[in-house]
């Protein structure tokens, strides 16, 4: 070990340059997304809790009960029953889908021929009541407002909507 | 009004501000360690408590208070409830004999004599280092009557620590000692009477590197932080404690963190005295403070960017770095002495 | 210009080759940097994990120890069992994509890139350009995202909180990428059979440039930080020295062997996807201890920046995922337009895809390390057994070959040097 080393070591050169960086982080602009306060806003891809669209003419649900979803579904929590209308239309008599199995893969928004169930942008979960997470159609159709695609009768470019002005997650959190 | 009672009560003033002081800024160096543990790791830190989460730290004391008091059923209980109290009340001392402010002179308060130091002690250095001594015996005792694997190897960590750098630190502070020709805290800080090139930082630089270095050891703070290695011993000999109990050796921690900070300005940067002596107008005190700030400042700076020694890489440096490079600062200093009487 | 840099460069290697440790040498390394203690009566037993903060995840090893040096570990996995193999067997081809994420969950992609490249061998399907790209795209992002934290968490393990936090901060700008690709942070289910999901969305390209432009910067202020550390060149020089014969006795693969000097690596040795045309190299350090595995993972994560700029370059036209009609889903806006895709919807829902009997095994270099699939069909839409072979599970149990010997702190950097994902290792 060379003079040069020794008091490069006794200046503590080493440690000192690490120092900088800590010390660079330490005024400039902080990364922290005050949660509760502040929250991202996802992108239009985001999968989260799923919503049944209807159609705004009739005003009825979009699904036709083609069973798509309920079989696709990795872990089952999809449960529709089906039934006929007077007009020979099928519509799910009941859709329940129980929120505390489902693993947000998305196959069924990718499955659906109708564009009938869709994920949304809700992610807040969280409840003290279990009965919150078994939905049923009305639920599920309430859950419309949180529906954060353009989603079109017959869209001409995947699901995905209209490119939404979002940055980098840095620039994200100050939005 | 007789000169002694007044003495007396002054003595009793200073008694008890003092440790109320200490203990505010403890709580404030609680949350600022808290604050720039984020700040250096580019987050905010707390920001609920009060404004920009400044009363982060009574809301800490509060909970630990409200907390369930735990004692481990196989521990030996007497000795697991006193280690707090051993861990705590040394440091404490310690602040009797740090001058933070001209002592003796003429008066200069409602015509008394103000003394700005509780206890006017002859060998307040060792004091200083006894005391060091005695406060690792809390977490000694802490660990070994947890009767818990890890708490045990904390305990024993903390005290070969000690052990090995109380040693490195005495002989860097004996330079000190000679330099100032006296042992008291007083005469140390008046021997760096002057500007900031008077002080004892810069022909003791190699002891006062040493002193540093071991003063972190002394403080159980990264990067020799043993004691507590969180990754490998969970809370190393604070693994069983909870709720006041662990916050007394918390809180212990901190009030050394700024007794340290207070002695090692004392020792090397001055103690209360002005870095120019244009800006003596400015009382001692805060001068204390702003040493003690900056140097706790650069303790947080150091604990929040490096990573933390080995066991056996720690005694290696304690006993084949910092005790030779002492040992040869406190030889070359005492030749250079005598050289120059 | 360049010729400088070339002699340089040429200087550069001669200087690493004969720095070069041979096998021999680093067996007497191994041998005299572990402490080879006979076992006396005073053994201190502890248990590590599975709530120790510094294990990952519900890893437990249970320690002899004697004052701080281990003798014996006895490690144990399997707490985190879901039964994920015995899964695949009750579900089509299509519906295990979502199981294979949660095998690793650090880097979801590239198990769920394992799994059908596999599946996509046994059905013989072919995947189009732009589905190959795309998928390599993913897994280098994927790749990046784990070994930054991996990063954060074994510089924390060897004790700094600010290494942790300043990792994740960085993570989050490819967390972001992903849920701007995949619509999940973490859970991809990205890859599908014949291609991905979906193509990439607007705006994508211009983003993913930005964050690989700008992570090389973060990562040099990484090294900058802990590179030259005294401190860390003491906790990670010549500690838990893993030679290639050692590797390989335990199947030991990714960056712990290539740390070992053997520069195996399947994205070049059995290239998939689109790692053949793209130009990378392969990370390789010679000296098989804690400090040539961060190196070696520092260099791959530039590298993998390369890869995804070469792809964004190369990016081919055309469809995403293959036109294979008996055995990947259709694309999406297909079903909604073309009555053909939506029968090809409804026969893949509800028949799943149609596959020869037969069996396959096939790996991928996950990050970390070879992640082996083997898939035994009996025909029909569902397969007969699905076996993974992931490296976190081999890695978990070499353990002990690591570890005995060396001191309780080391136990911890190098257990999170070989990089372990519990999820992985207990399935």
């Amino acid at each position: 070990m060379g003079l040069a080393d020794i008091i490069k070591k006794g200046a503590f050169v080493d440690i000192l340059r690490g120092m900088s960086v800590t010390g660079t982080y330490f005024v400039v602009d902080k990364m922290t997304v005050e949660y509760p306060k502040e929250k991202l806003q996802v992108y239009p891809r985001f999968r989260g809790v799923q919503a049944l669209l209807t159609d705004p003419a009739t005003g009825d649900t979009k699904c036709v009960a083609c069973m798509l979803c309920a079989t696709i579904c990795p872990s089952g929590c999809i449960d529709i029953v089906g039934e006929q209308t007077a007009d020979g239309r099928s519509r799910p008599a009941s859709f329940k889908l129980d929120l505390s199995r489902c693993v947000f893969c998305g196959f069924c928004e990718e499955v659906c021929p109708e564009a009938a169930i869709v994920m949304t942008r809700h992610y807040e979960l969280a409840t003290f009541d279990k009965d919150d997470f078994y939905l049923d159609k009305e639920k599920l159709i309430a859950n419309q407002v949180y529906v954060h695609k353009e989603v079109f009768a017959q869209p001409t470019e995947d699901t995905a909507p209209a490119p939404m002005e979002a940055g980098t997650a840095n620039e994200r959190g100050r939005s | 009004m007789s000169d002694p009672v007044a003495q007396l009560i002054f003595l009793i003033i200073k008694a008890i501000v003092m440790p109320v002081l200490i203990i505010l800024i403890v709580a404030f160096a609680i949350f600022f360690e808290r604050k720039f543990a984020g700040f250096f790791a580019g987050r905010v830190g707390p920001t609920y408590l009060g404004p920009w989460g400044s009363l982060q730290s009574f809301g800490d004391i509060f909970k630990l208070i409200s907390k369930e008091d735990l004692i481990p059923a196989k521990s030996d209980k007497p000795v697991f409830k006193l280690a707090p109290y051993i861990a705590f009340v040394p440091v404490f001392l310690v602040m009797a004999v740090i001058p933070f402010g001209p002592v003796g002179g003429e008066a200069n308060l409602f015509g008394y004599r103000f003394d700005y130091v509780i206890a006017s002690f002859d060998a307040g250095l060792v004091l200083f280092l006894a005391m060091g001594a005695m406060a690792v015996y809390g977490v000694v005792l802490g660990g070994w009557s947890s009767n818990s694997n890890y708490s045990l190897l904390g305990g024993l960590r903390a005290g070969a620590q000690m052990i090995s750098y109380e040693l490195a630190m005495g002989f860097s502070a004996a330079g000190v000692m000679l330099m100032a020709g006296s042992m008291s805290l007083i005469d140390i800080v008046d021997g760096q009477a002057g500007n900031f090139w008077d002080w004892y930082w810069i022909p003791q630089i190699v002891g006062g590197l040493v002193f540093f270095v071991a003063s972190i050891a002394e403080l159980n703070r990264t990067p020799f932080d043993l004691a507590e290695a969180e990754q490998e011993l969970v809370a190393g000999h604070l693994t069983e404690y909870s709720g006041m109990r662990w916050g007394m050796f918390y809180f212990a921690e901190y009030v050394n963190l700024v007794v340290v900070s207070m002695i090692v300005s004392t020792l090397y940067l001055g103690g209360w005295r002005a870095p120019l002596e244009v800006l003596d107008f400015i009382p001692g005190p805060i001068w204390l403070f702003l040493k003690i700030c900056f140097l706790i400042f650069v303790y947080m700076w150091v604990r929040w960017t490096i990573i933390r020694y080995r066991y056996n890489q720690l005694m290696s440096i304690g006993w084949k770095v910092l005790l030779p490079l002492s040992i040869a600062n406190l030889l070359v200093t005492a030749v250079v002495i005598s050289a120059v009487n | 210009m360049s010729g400088t840099q070339d002699t340089q460069g040429l200087v550069r290697a001669a200087q690493a080759l004969s720095r070069r440790p041979s096998l021999e040498e680093l067996r007497e390394r191994k041998d005299r940097t572990r402490r080879h203690l006979e076992p006396t009566g005073d053994v201190m037993t502890i248990s590590m994990g599975p709530q120790h903060p510094s294990m990952h995840g519900v890893y437990r090893a249970v320690l002899d120890l004697d004052g701080e040096v281990i003798l014996a570990v006895r490690p144990e996995i399997g707490n985190l069992h879901r039964g994920v193999e015995k899964l695949c067997e009750h579900r089509t081809y299509h519906q295990i994509i979502p199981l294979t994420d949660r095998l690793d969950y650090i880097s979801g992609f590239a198990m769920n890139h394992g799994f059908c490249e596999a599946a996509e061998k046994l059905m013989g399907v072919e995947v189009p350009a732009r589905g190959r790209y795309i998928r390599t795209m993913t897994h280098e992002l994927c790749r990046i995202s784990n070994h930054i934290l991996w990063l954060g968490t074994s510089i924390m393990d060897l004790g700094t909180q600010t290494f942790f936090t300043i990792c994740f901060r960085d993570r989050e700008y490819v967390l972001d990428l992903f849920e701007m690709l995949t619509g999940a942070r973490m859970t991809h289910s990205f890859a599908r059979i014949g291609g991905v999901a979906k193509d990439l969305p607007d705006g994508f390209d211009h983003r993913c440039r930005k964050v690989i432009d700008f992570l090389p910067k973060r990562l040099a202020e990484y090294e900058r930080i802990i590179k030259q550390n005294r401190i860390f060149l003491k906790r990670a020089k010549n500690v838990g020295i893993f030679t290639s014969e050692d590797c390989h006795a335990w199947r030991v693969t990714g960056p712990t062997l290539r740390a070992a000097g053997i520069a195996r690596d399947l994205r070049k040795d059995e290239p998939y996807a689109a790692y053949p045309e793209v130009e990378f190299d392969v990370a390789v350090e010679y000296n098989a201890d804690v400090y040539d595995r961060f190196l070696v993972r520092m260099k791959e994560m530039r590298e993998s920046c390369k890869i995804i700029r070469q792809c964004l370059d190369k990016m081919p036209p055309g469809p995403f995922l293959a036109p294979d009609a008996a055995h990947s889903l259709p694309m999406k806006k297909n079903v909604l337009r073309d009555s053909a895709a939506m029968i090809q919807d409804f026969y893949q829902v509800f028949r799943g895809p149609q596959v020869p009997r037969g069996s396959v095994y096939r790996c991928v270099e996950a990050p970390k390390g070879e992640m082996g699939v083997y898939i035994r069909s009996e025909g029909g839409a569902k397969p007969a057994r699905v076996r993974f072979s992931t490296p976190s599970f081999y890695h978990g149990q070499a353990v002990p070959a690591l570890v005995e010997g060396e001191m309780v702190a080391d136990m911890i950097a190098i257990f999170a040097s070989v990089d372990v994902v519990l999820g992985d290792c207990d399935r």
